[in-house]
């Protein structure tokens, strides 16, 4: 796999590229701004670009800006946000601009090469990662509370695996399920919750995060 | 009986019902009774000292009369009924020159017993007034010590008397119950001692209490205190000279003097009253002078003035309603935070502006209030209604300025710890993920792990160095002194450090820390200077630091400026910053704080 990476702190996009090599990722580029990253990537796009939220020193939303630049520019790379911030509400921002092949997660999962890698594979592939830490956040808010009781343990387990993103086979594959019975439990969720059925997989997270938003 | 003839009057000529008309009629009134009773109590003497007869004639209507006045003033009411009973009890107290025929009934003893009230009841009327009450404990203490010694010790030489060892006839009324000369002789010694000791406590009140009045209190208070310490002594000198058997003509001179001094109590006590009459008056002089005031500091100078109270501010409310500052901008003390709040009332009945005043001044709220409404007057005046409204304005754009500037602080704080200590420890974490992984695969993570440690050490010193910026420890332990020192122990040129060892108010000692990391930075970053020099010295009530360099000069405060935002914290501690940087002379920048 083939990475770009845009981080404004150096030391901390020095450690990155030698994590992400040190697990057998390609790092075409190590940029400091979108500047940066747009003229790097524009003839030799990778499968993935990794941003900061936080482009510049100031605070705000330049990574939103970018992530949504480098999508216009190029559909087919796959964005993974990289933010100091565990909030919901820049996850959210970045699956409006698209819900295909994006992610988010919060830094320190750099502690952990395989969550890392497995946002980066998702990513790439089209489909969508989003930091379990802010999944969890969602489903402890107490507004939700009421109607996440009336889910069985396991079907709040799928839930959350739909809400990080993962695919049908992949929640299967997590809870050691069959595909047939995670479908029934999605089927479930959705009556239990009143949510509108989504077909597709990507569409499927948007309307969860929204729903456990509130 | 005559005492009863003296008092009775008074009270029925004034019920409370009556307090609001004019007291000349009943003062006449009262003047007349007590002036003809006198001049009948001294029909025995009068050919014999012509005189001391008409001294005594005074004393006895002035009380009288002072005591009428006293009531008809509201404040002053109970002051006036203890003048009309140490009245009573003076005339009383100098029947010893009826002859024995006149002794009928209890007229003797009621002399003898009640003589000496009118100097006590005098006394305490002069030691409180103009108050209703006793201010001090040890003053009510002093009073109760009185009546126990007049009356309990009086009773006791009655006891062990007979009416003719007093000087008055054989047979009058007299609770003798065991007759003992030598005891009566004793006593009477040991009374006269101890009436000297109480005159002479009163003298020490009575300086206790013009020591501790100020301003118009102090006005108010003067003649009457005085007059007490004039009867206090002479009374004194007077009781002396009869212990020791001077000659009779200098008992009778020093007894002579004494009556006038007493003639002193009520006139003080006329004065006063019409002091207060005048100062009412003068609220409408100040009306005429304002009207002349050009700036709110003409405007608090003259209310300063009028109410006698050099302490008096002018303040402002300052956005919410219960917040003011001074007229010049500056947060209140705690001390002027406990005054007495008076609004200063507009035109439409909303407070313009409020009075801090004196809260002794409360007993004289009429006058405080008009001088207020006075006040209110010349602010909604043109020229001054403008100066207000500026002032208001710069008032509520330092506190905006102030806010900004603390919001601004905890955005950089933000920035920096995001930048820098968070950004670090991230890659620490990530190291340490690639050492992991490294590990597990046989490789050799001891590189990694140097590095990792590495980029801690670098967040320690971020976290240190930001620590230190929103508030060294140093500084609160041990002093701008310390604080300074370790600063420029980190400056990387040479600096010359003469700092107070003296502990600061916690306020001056951060902002100076402030200005003084400021000025140094500047001085590394802009002044291409080879030393400087950090000076602190607390000149009285004043801190002054002075921070000087030998760099390139030229620096400027203006708006934008870090130093600009210190202005406005130096200015909020009623401070102010200057600069002096000609090009190519250094720069030097002084703070002058008040430190009270």
């Amino acid at each position: 796999m083939r990475v770009a990476l845009a981080d404004d702190a150096p030391l901390f996009r020095a450690a990155l590229a030698a994590l992400l090599r040190e697990i057998g990722i390609e790092v075409t580029l190590e940029a400091a701004d979108e500047g940066d990253l747009l003229s790097g990537i524009a003839d030799d796009p990778p499968d993935v670009v990794i941003l900061d939220i936080r482009l510049r020193s100031e605070p705000g939303t330049e990574g939103l800006h970018a992530a949504a630049t480098v999508r216009e520019q190029h559909p087919d790379v796959g964005i993974l946000l990289l933010s100091a911030y565990s909030a919901a509400e820049y996850a959210l921002r970045l699956l409006e601009i698209d819900q295909t092949g994006v992610g988010y997660l919060v830094k320190d999962r750099v502690r952990d090469v395989e969550v890392l890698h497995d946002a980066l594979t998702r990513v790439a592939d089209g489909q969508t990662a989003i930091d379990p830490e802010i999944v969890r956040g969602l489903m402890g808010r107490p507004s939700r509370q009421l109607s996440l009781d009336s889910l069985s343990l396991q079907e709040r387990n799928v839930l959350r695996l739909m809400a990080e993103g993962c695919s049908n086979n992949g929640v299967a594959e997590a809870l050691f399920l069959s595909p047939r019975t995670v479908e029934k439990h999605i089927l479930s969720i959705f009556k239990k919750l009143s949510l509108e059925q989504q077909e597709q997989n990507n569409r499927r997270v948007l309307a969860v995060l929204r729903w456990l938003q509130g | 009986m005559m005492l009863m003839t003296v008092t009775t009057p008074g009270t029925a000529a004034f019920s409370p019902r009556m307090q609001g008309k004019s007291p000349l009629r009943a003062a006449a009134l009262v003047s007349l009774l007590a002036a003809t009773t006198a001049a009948l109590s001294w029909v025995p003497m009068w050919s014999a000292d012509f005189a001391l007869g008409s001294i005594f004639v005074l004393v006895v209507t002035s009380f009288a009369a002072s005591g009428v006045f006293l009531l008809h003033d509201r404040s002053t009411g109970r002051t006036g009924w203890a003048m009309i009973v140490a009245a009573a009890c003076y005339e009383a107290s100098w029947w010893w020159i009826w002859p024995d025929a006149w002794n009928i009934g209890p007229a003797p003893l009621l002399s003898f017993l009640f003589g000496y009230w009118w100097f006590a009841i005098g006394g305490l009327a002069l030691l409180r007034y103009p108050e209703p009450v006793l201010g001090r404990r040890y003053e009510r203490w002093y009073f109760v010590g009185f009546a126990i010694w007049i009356v309990g010790v009086k009773l006791f030489i009655v006891a062990v008397s007979e009416p003719q060892w007093a000087g008055w006839a054989a047979g009058s009324w007299w609770l003798s119950v065991a007759p003992n000369m030598h005891l009566f002789r004793v006593w009477s010694v040991i009374f006269k001692i101890g009436i000297i000791v109480l005159a002479l406590v009163l003298v020490l009140l009575l300086v206790l209490k013009i020591r501790r009045s100020r301003g118009l209190e102090r006005a108010d208070t003067l003649p009457a205190s005085a007059a007490g310490i004039a009867i206090g002594i002479l009374g004194s000198i007077y009781i002396t000279a009869q212990l020791v058997h001077l000659p009779e003509t200098i008992t009778g001179a020093l007894r002579t003097v004494t009556a006038l001094a007493a003639l002193v109590a009520p006139v003080a006590f006329l004065v006063s009253l019409t002091q207060r009459r005048l100062a009412r008056s003068s609220v409408a002089d100040l009306v005429v002078r304002m009207a002349g005031c050009e700036s709110l500091r003409d405007v608090q100078a003259a209310l300063r003035e009028v109410l006698g109270d050099p302490g008096l501010v002018l303040a402002l409310p300052a956005g919410t309603a219960s917040r003011f500052v001074t007229y010049e901008g500056h947060p209140l003390r705690p001390d002027e935070q406990t005054r007495w709040r008076v609004a200063v009332p507009g035109g439409d009945g909303r407070p313009l502006a409020v009075l801090l005043v004196d809260p002794a001044l409360r007993r004289r709220s009429d006058l405080v209030h008009s001088a207020a409404v006075a006040g209110g007057l010349v602010l909604e005046n043109g020229l001054l209604r403008d100066d207000l409204a500026a002032q208001l304005a710069q008032v509520q754009a330092s506190r905006r300025r102030i806010a900004e500037a603390g919001m601004a602080e905890r955005r950089r704080i933000e920035r920096n710890l995001h930048d820098g200590a968070q950004q670090l420890l991230l890659s620490v974490l990530s190291t340490l993920s690639l050492a992991k992984h490294r590990a597990q695969r046989g490789g050799d993570p001891i590189a990694a792990i140097d590095t990792a440690g590495n980029d801690l050490d670098a967040a320690l010193d971020e976290l240190r160095s930001l620590a230190r910026g929103i508030h060294p420890a140093v500084l609160n332990e041990f002093g701008l002194e310390a604080a300074i020192s370790g600063m420029a122990d980190r400056l990387g040129i040479a600096a010359t450090l003469d700092v107070t060892p003296t502990r600061l108010p916690e306020a001056i000692e951060e902002t100076l820390y402030f200005v003084i990391c400021e000025a140094l930075t500047n001085v590394v970053r802009h002044a291409q200077a080879h030393t400087t020099e950090v000076r602190v010295t607390l000149d009285d009530d004043l801190v002054i630091a002075r921070i000087t360099d030998d760099g390139r000069g030229g620096a400027r405060l203006e708006a934008g400026t870090g130093l600009a935002g210190l202005c406005d914290r130096v200015e909020s501690l009623r401070g102010d910053l200057a600069v002096v940087s000609e090009p190519g002379r250094g720069t030097t920048l002084t703070v002058r704080v008040p430190c009270a």
